[in-house]
């Protein structure tokens, strides 16, 4: 594998872990919302439209695709959370609207159809990617310890718990939405500068798979769990030259074995409490 | 007229096939009550069975037997590994799962068969045409569609005889209605989950072979497409409504139909998902179902 390949590499695998963390957010409430494609998809075609067509800086752009993916995520969210759905319909309603959008692209002259958009400028460096992946990563961690990360775990135990305790909880829902979405459109703005020809076939349902699988197979408990699962599924196959024709197939075997035998996925906090008494030299061990 | 009456059998053809899916994919629903994405691919899996026994026995009849008995197999494979286990787990795991299976699927035709180019049903056995008059109307029906409006018929009729008739039939709708209280009444619960799989996609792996002989082509890939569409028809009837699926099926087929000669082709699609955007929103519950959202 070249140095240009192996950079290349990164520079996707972590984009795409920008994207991931975005669709953990509203899973890690227990909410069912599958519409990343979507929103990776707006963030991906308004800052190209933005940067290629109406020479809008760089960084202005990204956070145009950002904000509006953000809104996407509130509008399809807001509509859901409106009429109560739950678990099965929450993701055949999201997913609806990601596939809808795709469709509608597929269509409109404006931004290339179904021949996509091409001469986008390039823009994504592996530096800056790694400089957001870390930042994004920092601020999951701190995330996990302000208020807001607590009520995200508390909606996720029993969301009819929270509203009793004086928490707005549609807000609540909505802020953790929107920041989704955005994140999500932070990694499509990212992806089409890098990529610089995108095709709104590239965002449909096997987008949301490569996503969604690594992530259950790390384990949904707690962010590190869906990071370690996409670091293991993203790069291994792709290192071992053998594997590529297999990439899918190992992919989907590895995370149905994983999840049928332990179904929370590979890392929980329990498996991070159980190393760490481990690491101490362990007298009394926690169960796992 | 002879062009509308022509789109009436297009219709009721490609209706045919969705109401054949959309039964089985609405039984699933509507008694494990789980995100169940494995549809298509076993559908595929029936579609290239067919295609074996044809090419090796040379009958269609052989072709269908083969392909729905492969599939129901397959169907108790599939909920063994995928959904047994996951059971107890949130929707999302279901889904992840019934997934992985999917490509299982997908990827080892892609890998086994003509590295998953579109391959044909030998001497496009399902394509030859037989004409008819009907009051000084000619209309041109293919064997292929012929067989989909019979088989689908015959299908329907046989699964709402099982459904409603016989003890399996009644274990089934109990569970459907509760899994605590059947597993009280001495029914297995486990057993029911795996043979409610299996029938539903007998009746995939049928509309896979039925498949076969109407399109051009078949890929791995056809599934999929076809199981969103399917989806929007499930809503649409409601969930484990198999009235519903039938109505919805037949309606998505003239639907579309009528649209090729009036929208872009490539807006077709958005019906389904758009359909389904606007039930869940407004009728969460569809035309015949029970309510699928629990309320608080």
């Amino acid at each position: 594998m070249g140095a240009g390949s192996l950079e290349a590499l990164i520079i996707i695998q972590l984009i795409y872990l920008i994207a991931a963390l975005g669709h953990y957010l509203p899973l890690s409430m227990n909410q069912l919302d599958v519409g990343i494609a979507g929103y990776f998809a707006i963030g991906a075609y308004i800052s190209a439209f933005l940067t290629r067509d109406h020479e809008v800086a760089f960084a202005l752009a990204l956070i145009a695709g950002s904000v509006a993916a953000g809104a996407g995520a509130l509008i399809v969210d807001g509509l859901a959370t409106r009429v109560r759905l739950t678990g099965f319909a929450y993701a055949i309603f999201s997913l609806s609207f990601a596939e809808s959008l795709r469709i509608v692209l597929n269509n409109v002259e404006a931004v290339g159809s179904s021949g996509g958009l091409v001469g986008i400028p390039a823009h994504t460096t592996l530096t800056l990617v790694a400089a957001i992946a870390v930042a994004v990563l920092i601020g999951f961690w701190w995330l996990d310890r302000t208020r807001l990360g607590h009520l995200r775990t508390a909606i996720a135990d029993d969301e009819f718990v929270v509203p009793i305790f004086g928490v707005p909880l549609t807000a609540t829902k909505l802020m953790i939405f929107a920041l989704g979405g955005a994140l999500g459109g932070l990694a499509g703005g990212l992806y089409s500068h890098y990529v610089l020809f995108i095709r709104p076939d590239d965002f449909g349902f096997a987008l949301l798979i490569s996503l969604q699988l690594p992530m259950v197979f790390g384990g949904l408990d707690r962010f590190y769990g869906a990071v370690a699962g996409l670091l293991l599924l993203g790069f291994i196959p792709e290192f071992v030259r053998e594997l590529a024709q297999y990439r899918l197939i190992v992919m989907a075997a590895a995370t149905l074995l994983v999840l049928i035998l332990r179904p929370s996925g590979l890392i929980t906090h329990r498996t991070i409490a159980w190393v760490k008494s481990r690491l101490r030299g362990a007298q009394a061990e926690p169960t796992r | 007229m002879s062009v509308f009456l022509q789109q009436v059998v297009n219709g009721l053809v490609i209706g045919a096939s969705y109401a054949l899916v959309a039964v089985g994919f609405t039984l699933i629903f509507g008694v494990l009550r789980v995100v169940y994405l494995a549809h298509g691919a076993v559908l595929v899996a029936g579609a290239y069975l067919g295609l074996f026994a044809l090419s090796w026995l040379g009958s269609i009849t052989a072709a269908l037997a083969v392909g729905t008995i492969g599939a129901a197999l397959l169907g108790l494979v599939v909920e063994f590994v995928a959904l047994r286990p996951v059971r107890q787990q949130n929707h999302l795991i279901a889904l992840v799962t019934t997934v992985s299976f999917a490509t299982i699927i997908q990827e080892t035709l892609r890998l086994t068969v003509q590295s998953g180019q579109p391959i044909s049903y030998p001497d496009n056995i399902g394509a030859r045409l037989l004409q008819a008059e009907i009051a000084g109307i000619k209309l041109h029906v293919t064997v292929g569609q012929l067989a989909v409006m019979v088989v689908a018929l015959v299908l329907v009729v046989a699964l709402t005889f099982i459904i409603q008739r016989t003890w399996l039939g009644r274990s089934i709708r109990a569970v459907a209605d509760s899994p605590l209280v059947a597993s009280m009444l001495g029914i297995r619960v486990n057993a029911i989950s795996g043979q409610t799989v299996a029938l539903a996609s007998a009746l995939a792996g049928a509309a896979g072979v039925l498949l076969g002989l109407t399109i051009p082509a078949i890929d791995p890939y056809v599934g999929e497409h076809l199981q969103f569409k399917v989806l929007a028809v499930v809503l649409f009837g409601g969930l484990g409504s198999i009235p519903g699926a039938v109505l919805g099926g037949v309606l998505l087929g003239f639907v579309e139909a009528m649209a090729a000669g009036y929208l872009a082709t490539s807006y077709r699609d958005l019906f389904a998902f758009m359909t389904m955007v606007v039930i869940l929103f407004f009728r969460p519950s569809g035309l015949f179902g029970r309510r699928l959202v629990e309320r608080v």
